[in-house]
C-alpha cells in the first residue's frame, strides 16, 4: 500500500480506524474448511456431496448444543451455509448460518450471514448485522474486523452514506497499513483490496494496490477462490479481459463448478474469451457450453447471473423470453438489486415506462447511492442503438454516485457516437483522471488524439474525417460514393438526412475497433452509431481483400434505417437491407460458410437470427447471418414490394417487434416469412449446398465450425487424390472447383475448363474470391480468346466485388479491345476495391483524356498526385494539362508552376506555360 | 543534374565539369574513359542467377542505350551461359580476381562506376558473395584506392551498409540496398534497376528517376527513386520493412537513410554526380553547332542562371507572400521557357 494513502487514511476520524490490533487469529473469517472431506467437496464443486457431510457432521456432533456451538461446529455451519449460497438455497443458507438460541455469536458465521443477506438484496439487515460485529470489536480478529467494516463501508456508499462509507474504508486501509502484513488472513487481505478497489476512484493508485493485495491474499491460502475472484473482478472492470480470465480460470481449474468464476468467464467478450474453459468438453464434442448456462445450472438464481442473461434476451430481441426471466428472478428474489435493475431494463426496451418508474423508484427507495439501476438502463440503451438514451441514462446514474467510474465512461462514449467530440473527450478525460487503469478510456483518449490530426471533408449533408495523408487520394472517391449512396436512398426510402452524417475512416484496425467498440480486435470493417460512421481505410487491409466502397454503402444504409425508425431497428433486419442494398449496388455472391451451414441446417429461423450476430455460435455464423438476413430482406421486397420493408421499419419506429411490425404491413406471420424465404434459399442455392460432400474437417477446427475450409496439408492434395475426390462428389462445387485448379496448375487447361464449368453450373452463385469464372478467364486469355475472358471476368467480378486484381485485368481486357468507357468503368471499380496503387488511377486519367472526360481526368490525376509519386513534376504536369483542357487556367497556372518549381527545366511543362501566358 | 530542387548547383562550374567528366565523348581506348563495372555475384538457385545476370544485363544496356555511354563490362556468376548477349555479353567469370583487374585497368577511369548485384553476409565477416572467394569490404577498397576519378559503388545485396566504413571516402558516393545487420534478401535492386531502365527508349523526359527533368539522372535520384519504391512496396504488401537503403558520400564512413542536399550532410555530391546522361542536349559541352554555337551557349548559360534563380527565389518563399511568390516563379519560369525555344531552334534549325 503506498505511503502517500498511508498518510492520507491519517487524517481521518480515529473513532472509524481502531480496529482491534492486538488480535492475531489469522484464521478466523478464512475460507471455511470444517471436516475433511466436506470441505475437499465444496473446494472441488461436489456441492451435493458437500452438503452431505456437512449436514451429517453436524448431527454427529451435536452442534445445536450451544456449548458445541463454536470451534469446529462454526467451521460446518458455514460451510454448509457456503455450500447452500453457491447453489442458490438463500434461504437454507440463512437457517445453517444461525447459531443456536443460547449460544455466544461467532463473528465468521456472522458475516457470512451479512454476506448472504446482501447477495438476495437486504442491504439495511446486512448493514445491522455488520454494526452489530462491529460493535463488540474486541471480540473480532483484525481479519474479521477489516472484513466486517470493508463489507460495511462498500455498503453504506450503496445505501447512500457515502461520507460513512468513504471513512469506513480508509479506516481499513490505515488498519492494513499499520500493521505487518502477516497478521492478516486471506479473507483478511481479500477485504482490504476490495476496499481499495473500491476508494481507487478517489486515488487510482489503490486500484494496482488492490491487485498486489489480491496476489497476496491468493498465496496465503491456494484454495480459496474469493482472491481470484476479486482481482478478476476489478480487472473486467479495467477491460483487461485476458488477465481477468486468467483469475476466473484459476478457480475454475480447482473448482469446474464455480458459478461466481462462471459468471465472470460469461462477462468476457466473447471475442477475448479463450476456449475450452476449464471443466468444458471442448475439443470433440459440440460448441463449448455457454459459462453463463453453466453458472446457472449451478445456482439458478444467482442474481448477477440472471440479469447477465435477461440483457443478453433483450439484446437479441426476445423480449418476452427476458420479460419472463425477470419476472420469474424477482419472484425468487424480490429484493435483490441485479434483479430490480434488470427488470427495469425489460421496462425500458419494451416501452413501458409506468411500470419502469415503479422499479426506480423501488430501487431508489433500497439503494439510495447506487448507481447500477441507471447504469443498467444506460448500457441497456446502448445494446439497443439508442445512443441518446444511453447519454441520458448515464447521467442520471452519475448524479447518484457522481465518481462511479461506469456510467462516466458510457456518458463519454456515447457523447462520441452521438458526435458531440468535445463533449465525449471532456467526460473521457475526467474519467480518466480518476482511473488511469481503464483500458476502454485510455484506448478512447488515444484515439481522440489521433482524430485529432485528422481532415475533414465537407459536402452536402456530410462530414468525412480520415487521417491527413490519405484525404487527398481517398476524399474524393468517398465523398462520391456517400453522396451516391445518400443520394439512391433518397430516392429508395424517401430519406433526407436530418443532420450532418459524420464518416470516420481509419487507417488503422485498432484505431476503428477502439472507435467502434473500446478494445481493438472486433474483427468488422464497419459501423453506424446512427448519424456517425466508423470504418476501416483501405490501408488498413491488403489489396483485394476488403472493399471499402460497399462498406461506406452498408453502414449509410444503417443511419437511414436508424433515423426511421429511431434506431429501433433489430439488428438483423438493418444489416439484412444493408447487405441487400449492398448486393444490388456491387456484387451477389454467396459465401462458401454460407452453402456449408445450409447443408448442416445451421440456418437460424428468423425469431433467432439476431443471435448469429450477436453471439455467434459459431466461427463464420456472423458472415453467413449477414448474407441469410439479406435474402430475408430480398424476399421481403420481392414478394410484398419495398413498400411493405418501409412499412415494417416505421412498425420499428412506433415500438413494435418484427412480428407486429410485419402482421401490421402486410398480414403475414413470421413462420409464414420464413418459409418464403426457405423457399427462395433452396431454389437459388439448395443443390449446391447439398451437392457438398461432407466431413473435411480441419485439425484443430473450432468445435461447430463448419466443415469446410483450405484442404488440410497432407490430406489428399496432389491431383490425382483431387481428381478422385471430385469424381467420388460429382455435385460438389467445391471438389469441382479444387480439381480445375490442380488441372490447370498442370497444364491441363482443357480438362481443368469443364470441371470449373461444372462447378459454375453447380454453383452459380457462389461469391468466393477462389470462384471458377476466375480461372475460366486465365484459360481463356491463354488460348487467345479475349472476348470469352473477358466475359468470364466479368462474371467473376459480379459475385467478388474485390476482386481487385480481376478488375485491373479486365480493364486490360477491355481495353485492348477498345472498350474505352467499360474499361473505365472496371477501373473505377477496382478503385472502390482499392484506391491506394497509383497505377489504376494513371491508367483512368489517360482514358479519360481519350473519352474526353476532364472531370474525370482531374480526379484521377489529384488520385495520382496523392500517392506521393516519384515522378511528382511530371504528375504535375499532367494535372495542370488536365485543367487547362478542362478550360481551368488557374488551376493549370498554379499546377504547372508547381512542377517547374521542382523541374525548372522541363520542357513540356515550359510549354504549357507558355501556353496558358500565350492564350491568356 | 538531380538531387533536392533547393541545392543544385545548375550554372556551377563543378557539376559541368563532373558530368562531362562521364559524358564526354572520346575513343574507346582512352584510359580516362567512365567505366561501368556490372558485377553480379552467386545466385544460389538457378532463378536469381537468372534475374542478377538479367538485372546486370539491363543496366548495361540502358547505359549503351544513353546518348553518352561510358564503357560498360558486365562479369557474371556463369558467362558461359551469356555469351549470346551482345555488347552486353560478359567479360569475365565475377571472380575476386577478375574484379581486381577490372578495376586495376579502369583505375584511370574519370568516373568509375561499380554496381555489384548479389547476396551479401553479415558483419563481423561481410562479404559479397561471388563464385571462388567472396568479396570483403576491405578487398573491395583496396581495389579502388588510386582510382583517379570520381567512384560511385552500388552494393543492392543484403548487409551491404557492412560495406560503407571500409568504402567510404572523399569524392566517393556509396549506395547501399540494406544496413549492415539486414541479412534478408533485399527488393531494393528491382527499383535501383528500374530507375536506370525505365523508359530509357522513350527519351530523357519520360524517365521517372529523373526527378527535376534535367536530362541527366543523379545518383541522389536514382537513390531516392529505389528507396521510395522499396518503402511502398512494403507498406503496400502489409510487411516489416527488413530493409533500409544508405548513402555515403560525404567520406564520414557513416550511411544516411534518408539524404538530403545540405551542408555537411550525406547527398550533396551524389545530387551532382550523374549516372547516366538521358539527353545529349543536357551537357552543354556537346552537340555545339558550328554555326551559332557561340550563341547556343550563352543562351544555355542564361538559362541556368535563370533555374539558379528559380532555386533561390524557392529558398526565399517564406518571406513572400504567395501570390508574389508565384509570380515572380512565373515570371522567369516564362524566361526559361522562351530561351528553351530559342535553344531548340538553334539546337534544330528546321524545328
Amino acid at each position: 500500500m503506498s505511503r502517500e494513502l498511508a498518510a492520507r487514511a491519517g487524517f481521518l476520524p480515529g473513532a472509524i480506524v481502531c480496529f482491534g490490533l492486538g488480535v492475531g487469529a489469522a484464521s478466523a473469517g478464512a475460507w471455511p474448511d470444517g471436516p475433511e472431506a466436506a470441505a475437499a467437496a465444496l473446494r472441488s464443486g461436489d456441492w451435493a456431496t458437500a452438503e452431505a457431510e456437512y449436514r451429517a457432521f453436524l448431527d454427529r456432533e451435536d452442534c445445536d448444543e450451544p456449548r458445541t456451538a463454536r470451534g469446529r461446529c462454526a467451521a460446518a455451519r458455514r460451510g454448509l451455509g457456503e455450500t447452500l449460497r453457491l447453489t442458490g438455497r438463500y434461504r437454507q443458507a440463512l437457517t445453517a448460518l444461525t447459531e443456536p438460541a443460547g449460544a455466544a455469536s461467532t463473528p465468521a458465521v456472522l458475516l457470512d450471514r451479512a454476506r448472504v443477506r446482501l447477495e438476495v438484496g437486504e442491504g439495511r439487515e446486512a448493514a445491522a448485522l455488520l454494526r452489530e460485529l462491529l460493535a463488540d470489536e474486541a471480540s473480532l480478529s483484525l481479519s474479521e474486523a477489516v472484513a466486517a467494516a470493508s463489507q460495511l463501508g462498500r455498503l453504506e456508499l450503496r445505501l447512500g452514506e457515502r461520507e460513512a462509507g468513504l471513512a469506513r474504508l480508509d479506516g481499513v486501509i490505515e488498519a492494513y497499513n499499520r500493521v505487518p502484513a502477516g497478521v492478516f488472513s486471506s479473507r483478511g487481505l481479500v477485504a482490504v483490496g476490495r476496499a481499495a478497489a473500491a476508494l481507487g476512484y478517489q486515488s487510482s493508485g489503490l486500484f494496482r494496490d488492490a491487485l498486489r493485495v489480491f496476489d497476496d491474499a491468493a498465496a496465503l491460502d491456494l484454495d480459496d477462490p474469493a482472491p481470484h475472484l476479486a482481482a478478476g473482478d476489478l480487472l473486467l472492470s479495467k477491460f483487461n479481459s485476458a488477465e481477468a480470465q486468467n483469475s476466473f480460470d484459476a478457480v475454475l481449474s480447482r473448482n469446474p463448478n464455480h458459478p461466481a468464476a462462471l459468471l465472470g468467464l460469461a462477462r468476457l467478450p466473447p471475442s477475448v474469451r479463450r476456449a475450452p474453459v476449464p471443466g468444458d468438453p471442448g475439443g470433440s464434442g459440440p460448441a463449448p457450453r455457454d459459462p453463463l448456462e453453466r453458472a446457472l445450472a449451478v445456482n439458478p438464481v444467482q442474481p448477477a447471473a440472471r440479469s447477465l442473461e435477461i440483457h443478453r434476451l433483450l439484446e437479441a430481441g426476445r423480449h418476452e423470453e427476458a420479460r419472463s426471466r425477470a419476472e420469474d428472478a424477482a419472484e425468487a428474489l424480490p429484493a435483490a438489486p441485479e434483479i430490480l435493475a434488470a427488470l427495469g431494463a425489460v421496462h425500458f426496451v419494451t416501452g413501458e415506462p409506468e411500470a419502469l418508474s415503479g422499479a426506480e423508484r423501488r430501487f431508489a427507495a433500497a439503494w439510495p447511492g447506487d448507481p447500477a439501476f441507471h447504469t443498467g438502463l444506460a448500457e441497456a440503451a446502448e445494446r439497443q442503438r439508442l445512443y441518446s438514451e444511453a447519454a441520458d441514462r448515464a447521467s442520471a446514474a452519475l448524479e447518484v454516485s457522481p465518481s462511479a467510474p461506469a456510467p462516466a465512461r458510457i456518458l463519454g462514449l456515447n457523447q462520441l457516437r452521438l458526435g458531440d467530440m468535445d463533449a465525449g473527450r471532456r467526460t473521457l478525460e475526467a474519467a480518466f483522471g480518476r482511473d488511469p487503469f481503464d483500458a476502454l478510456l485510455k484506448n478512447n483518449l488515444d484515439l481522440l488524439d489521433e482524430l485529432a490530426g485528422f481532415e475533414v471533408l465537407a459536402a452536402p449533408s456530410l462530414e468525412i474525417a480520415l487521417p491527413r495523408d490519405e484525404a487527398r487520394l481517398l476524399g474524393p472517391y468517398a465523398v462520391a460514393v456517400a453522396t451516391e449512396a445518400l443520394d439512391f436512398f433518397r430516392n429508395r426510402y424517401g430519406f433526407e438526412p436530418a443532420g450532418t452524417i459524420r464518416i470516420e475512416i481509419y487507417d488503422r484496425s485498432a484505431d476503428f475497433s477502439v472507435r467502434t467498440v473500446g478494445i481493438p480486435g472486433i474483427g468488422a470493417h464497419g459501423v453506424c452509431f446512427g448519424r456517425v460512421v466508423a470504418m476501416e481505410s483501405p490501408s488498413a487491409r491488403p489489396a483485394g481483400s476488403y472493399h471499402w466502397a460497399s462498406t461506406l454503402w452498408h453502414e449509410l444504409a444503417h443511419a437511414v434505417h436508424m433515423e426511421r425508425t429511431g434506431n429501433r431497428v433489430p439488428r438483423w433486419f438493418t444489416e439484412g437491407l444493408s447487405v441487400l442494398d449492398e448486393r444490388r449496388r456491387y456484387g451477389d455472391g454467396a459465401p462458401l460458410a454460407f452453402f456449408a451451414a445450409l447443408r448442416d441446417g445451421r440456418l437460424l429461423d428468423l425469431a433467432h437470427l439476431d443471435e448469429g450476430f450477436i453471439r455467434p455460435r459459431w466461427p463464420g455464423q456472423v458472415q453467413v447471418s449477414y448474407f441469410h438476413a439479406s435474402l430475408v430482406l430480398e424476399t421481403l421486397e420481392n414478394d410484398h414490394g419495398f413498400a411493405a420493408v418501409l412499412a415494417v421499419l416505421d412498425g420499428f419506429g412506433q415500438g413494435l417487434d418484427f412480428e407486429s411490425a410485419l402482421a401490421e404491413a402486410v398480414d403475414v406471420p413470421v413462420a409464414e416469412l420464413d418459409s418464403d424465404v426457405n423457399a427462395l434459399i433452396e431454389e437459388r442455392y439448395g443443390t449446391a449446398a447439398r451437392g457438398l460432400a461432407g466431413a473435411e474437417r480441419r485439425e484443430g477446427a473450432m468445435p461447430g465450425a463448419p466443415f469446410v475450409g483450405p484442404v488440410p496439408p497432407g490430406a489428399g492434395t496432389g491431383l490425382v487424390e483431387l481428381l478422385a475426390a471430385a469424381d467420388g462428389a460429382p455435385n460438389d462445387f467445391v471438389r469441382q472447383l479444387r480439381a480445375g485448379a490442380a488441372l490447370l496448375e498442370a497444364g491441363r487447361d482443357e480438362d481443368a475448363m469443364e470441371r470449373l464449368l461444372r462447378a459454375a453450373g453447380i454453383a452459380p452463385g457462389y461469391g468466393g474470391g477462389d470462384g471458377p469464372f476466375r480461372l475460366l478467364a486465365r484459360i481463356h486469355a491463354a488460348a487467345g480468346r479475349p472476348l470469352e475472358a473477358e466475359e468470364a471476368l466479368a462474371e467473376h467480378v459480379a459475385r467478388v466485388p474485390a476482386a481487385y486484381p480481376e478488375w485491373l485485368e479486365l480493364a486490360e481486357l477491355r481495353r485492348a479491345a477498345g472498350n474505352l468507357r467499360g474499361a473505365a468503368a472496371a477501373l473505377t471499380a477496382a478503385n472502390w476495391a482499392y484506391p491506394l496503387h497509383a497505377a489504376p488511377h494513371e491508367q483512368l486519367a489517360d482514358l479519360a483524356r481519350e473519352l474526353d472526360d476532364p472531370k474525370l481526368e482531374i480526379r484521377e490525376r489529384e488520385a495520382v498526385l496523392a500517392t506521393d509519386p516519384a515522378d511528382r513534376a511530371d504528375a504535375l504536369h499532367r494535372l495542370a494539362e488536365a485543367h487547362f483542357l478542362a478550360g481551368d487556367r488557374a488551376a493549370a497556372r498554379r499546377r504547372v508552376l508547381e512542377a517547374l518549381e521542382i523541374a525548372p527545366t522541363f520542357d513540356a511543362a515550359l510549354r504549357l506555360l507558355l501556353d496558358l501566358r500565350r492564350s491568356g | 543534374m538531380g538531387g533536392g530542387p533547393g541545392r543544385r548547383a545548375r550554372a556551377g562550374v563543378a557539376r559541368l565539369l563532373l558530368a562531362s567528366a562521364l559524358l564526354a565523348a572520346a575513343p574507346a581506348a582512352r584510359a580516362d574513359e567512365p567505366l561501368l563495372l556490372i558485377v553480379a555475384g552467386v545466385g544460389g538457385s538457378p532463378e536469381h542467377r537468372e534475374r542478377f545476370a538479367g538485372w546486370a544485363q539491363a543496366v548495361c544496356r540502358a547505359a549503351l542505350r544513353t546518348p553518352r555511354p561510358p564503357r560498360v563490362e558486365v562479369l557474371l556468376e556463369r558467362p558461359g551461359d551469356h555469351d549470346d548477349a551482345g555488347v552486353c555479353a560478359p567479360v569475365a567469370a565475377s571472380r575476386k580476381e577478375h574484379i581486381a583487374a577490372r578495376l586495376d585497368a579502369g583505375r584511370a577511369a574519370a568516373k568509375l562506376l561499380v554496381v555489384l548485384i548479389g547476396h551479401g553476409s553479415r558483419a563481423p565477416d561481410a562479404r559479397f558473395n561471388l563464385p571462388g572467394p567472396d568479396l570483403s569490404p576491405e578487398d573491395l577498397a583496396g581495389m579502388l584506392d588510386g582510382s583517379a576519378g570520381e567512384v560511385v559503388v552500388a552494393h543492392l545485396g543484403s548487409a551491404s551498409g557492412a560495406f560503407v566504413p571500409a568504402l567510404s571516402a572523399p569524392r566517393r558516393v556509396i549506395l547501399t540496398a540494406a544496413s549492415a545487420s539486414e541479412a534478408n534478401e533485399t527488393r531494393f535492386p528491382g527499383h535501383f534497376v528500374a530507375a536506370l531502365t525505365a523508359d530509357g527508349e522513350g527519351g530523357g523526359a519520360d524517365w521517372d528517376a529523373d526527378r527535376n527533368k534535367d536530362g541527366l539522372l543523379s545518383a541522389l535520384e536514382v537513390f531516392d527513386f529505389a528507396r521510395g519504391a522499396v518503402e511502398r512496396e512494403y507498406e503496400e504488401a502489409g510487411l516489416l520493412r527488413t530493409e533500409h537503403p544508405l548513402l555515403d558520400d560525404n567520406g564520414d564512413g557513416e550511411g544516411s537513410r534518408e539524404p538530403e542536399t545540405a551542408p555537411g550532410k550525406d547527398g550533396i555530391l551524389a545530387a551532382r554526380t550523374a549516372l547516366f546522361v538521358l539527353a545529349a542536349e543536357a551537357d552543354p559541352d556537346s552537340d555545339l553547332p558550328a554555326e551559332g554555337g557561340e550563341e547556343l551557349a550563352a543562351l544555355i548559360a542564361e538559362r541556368d542562371e535563370l533555374a539558379a534563380r528559380v532555386d533561390a527565389l524557392r529558398e526565399a518563399r517564406g518571406g513572400l507572400d504567395e501570390e508574389t511568390y508565384l509570380n515572380e516563379l512565373e515570371e522567369l519560369l516564362l524566361e526559361i521557357a522562351r530561351l528553351g525555344e530559342r535553344i531548340a531552334a538553334l539546337r534544330e534549325p528546321g524545328r
